[in-house]
């Protein structure tokens, strides 16, 4: 059933592409410090509505592949090419532009802004981009929380939220400004069962085309340490290998 | 070890020993002008961004400024007020008690406004700015970067700069220049109230028209000018300590320090200027 393949070679010429990594080779600190597994000449593409799970053990470097497909860290080789655009030669504005058609969800907490509530997390993207009122905003994204089953968490500061909650309102504010592609680092990590098939179930909801998007497939990639619990979500898997654990 | 590795320990240890300080004040200078670099890039770029993005997410950024400005002002408001009067008290009462009993008090407005107008009143506010709001500001965003924070905004597509930044700049900035007039009025006051305490004869009417008549306008460019950069530069400084360079959480300590120093340095460097400026 894992259609596990190192280094996925999946050439060809594609205008739905949205993503594109060619010999990619990141090092992870964990992999870097223990000389453990790390990406290395991975090639993947990612068409328009597909979903990938890209599976490496603790420390393999997945967060640091996350970071760098966002263009938060440099590659140490090959390209990476979103919407159509060498990473390489963004800049700037050019990176926002991109980062508009993303939605990043990070590992550990998911980067919340612990002084902001779970509202304010959630709809801040939409007042900055779409300079809507705060009144405006909260009635735009109030289907997404109920949809995330946020509603009730909705006025608690981001940093007070139990550890269940945090990936939740991540994605909640990756999914705001409904972008084309998700990018997920480890977002099943650390959650009991129950949380697990939450989290399965809704992204191969999101995959097949959910109502926040007009039921349009969302494009995803999510990184995990182990692929068996992503049985049931219609997911493509690709391994990245071993890494220092 | 190798015949290179003795090699070089031979000659560092004589370097260690009689050039130590040789070495530090090179260092210190290599990380002052490291510091100036950076600064100035950062510098540019928030000033790239504030005009650039002038217009982009008013609703949200121009409230934040605002707040901004009330939060320092209404967070500093008390402090200010004790140190004004403090000042009032100790310095002011004592020179306008000495300059009457030596039958200099003509001199008293004169004073008055090169003392408090022109230097104590800017310089105390900015050094309270800096140590109240300015070590916060470092220590919020030098946790935010830590944190990861600042990369989860620009995953939103949100400029770290323009949101981060910009606000305490232009906060700061005009908070400073609120405070320092209340400085300036408070000090004044206490000045004389301690005057009046020692039965100084010197009348409200006379000491307010003696400081009115010694202002000239140039103190009022003077005043507005050198607060606004002072807050500027403290923001500026503090912003870029905490945010320019990737941190750990336990590095943001050393950070502050960095910032104050800096902040510091660089208000007594415009500060020289602008008095350059007043004699030339």
């Amino acid at each position: 059933m894992k259609p596990s393949k190192e280094n996925v070679s999946t050439h060809g010429v594609g205008a739905a592409d949205v993503l594109v990594v060619e010999g990619l080779s990141v090092v992870g600190e964990e992999a870097r410090a223990s000389g453990g597994g790390a990406p290395k000449g991975l090639n993947l593409r990612i068409r328009e509505g597909e979903f990938w799970v890209v599976e490496g053990s603790s420390g393999s470097g997945k967060s640091r592949l996350v970071e760098t497909l966002a263009g938060f860290s440099k590659a140490m080789r090959g390209t990476v090419m979103l919407f159509g655009r060498n990473t390489e030669e963004l800049q700037g504005d050019d990176w926002a532009e991109v980062r508009l058609r993303m939605g990043v969800l990070f590992e550990e907490g998911s980067r919340l802004f612990p002084q902001m509530t779970v509202l304010e997390n959630v709809t801040l993207p939409l007042l900055y981009h779409r300079e809507f009122e705060a009144e405006e905003a909260r009635e735009h994204v109030e289907e997404l929380l109920e949809t995330l089953e946020l509603t009730s968490v909705a006025s608690r500061m981001a940093g007070r939220l139990g550890r269940e909650w945090k990936p939740r309102v991540g994605l909640a504010r990756a999914l705001a400004m409904r972008p084309e592609f998700l990018l997920l680092d480890n977002p099943i990590a650390n959650l009991d069962p129950g949380q697990t098939r939450w989290w399965v179930r809704f992204l191969s909801e999101l995959s097949r085309g959910h109502a926040w998007y007009g039921g349009r497939p969302v494009t995803m990639m999510a990184t995990s340490e182990d692929a068996s619990r992503w049985v049931g979500a219609g997911a493509r898997i690709v391994s990245i290998g071993g890494g220092a654990g | 070890m190798s015949e290179m590795g003795k090699a070089a320990s031979a000659i560092a240890v004589p370097l260690r020993a009689g050039g130590g300080w040789a070495l530090r004040a090179g260092g210190s200078f290599f990380e002052l002008l490291r510091t100036a670099r950076g600064l100035g890039a950062f510098f540019l770029i928030s000033l790239g961004v504030g005009v650039t993005k002038r217009g982009v997410a008013r609703g949200l950024i121009y409230p934040m400024a605002r707040r901004e400005m009330a939060r320092v002002g209404v967070k500093l408001l008390p402090m200010v007020a004790f140190m004004s009067v403090g000042m009032g008290f100790l310095i002011i009462g004592q020179a306008v008690s000495i300059l009457t009993r030596v039958g200099a008090q003509d001199l008293t407005g004169s004073i008055m406004v090169a003392v408090v107008v022109r230097e104590l009143g800017p310089a105390v506010t900015a050094l309270l700015m800096l140590t109240k709001v300015g070590t916060g500001a470092v220590v919020e965003l030098g946790t935010a970067r830590a944190l990861g924070e600042v990369e989860a905004l620009e995953a939103l597509g949100i400029d770290p700069v323009h949101y981060l930044v910009i606000p305490r700049i232009v906060g700061m900035a005009l908070s400073n220049f609120a405070l320092t007039i209340y400085c300036i009025l408070m000090t004044l006051a206490g000045g004389y109230f301690v005057a009046f305490l020692q039965n100084v004869p010197l009348a409200p009417g006379v000491y307010v028209e003696q400081i009115a008549r010694s202002l000239q306008w140039i103190d009022f460019v003077l005043v507005t000018l050198k607060t606004l950069v002072f807050g500027g530069v403290i923001a500026m400084t503090c912003c870029y300590e905490g945010l320019a360079q990737p941190l750990r959480l336990a590095e943001v300590s050393e950070a502050t320090t960095r910032a104050v120093m800096t902040s510091v340095v660089l208000c007594v460097f415009f500060d020289a200027i602008f008095l350059l400026q007043m004699l030339i």
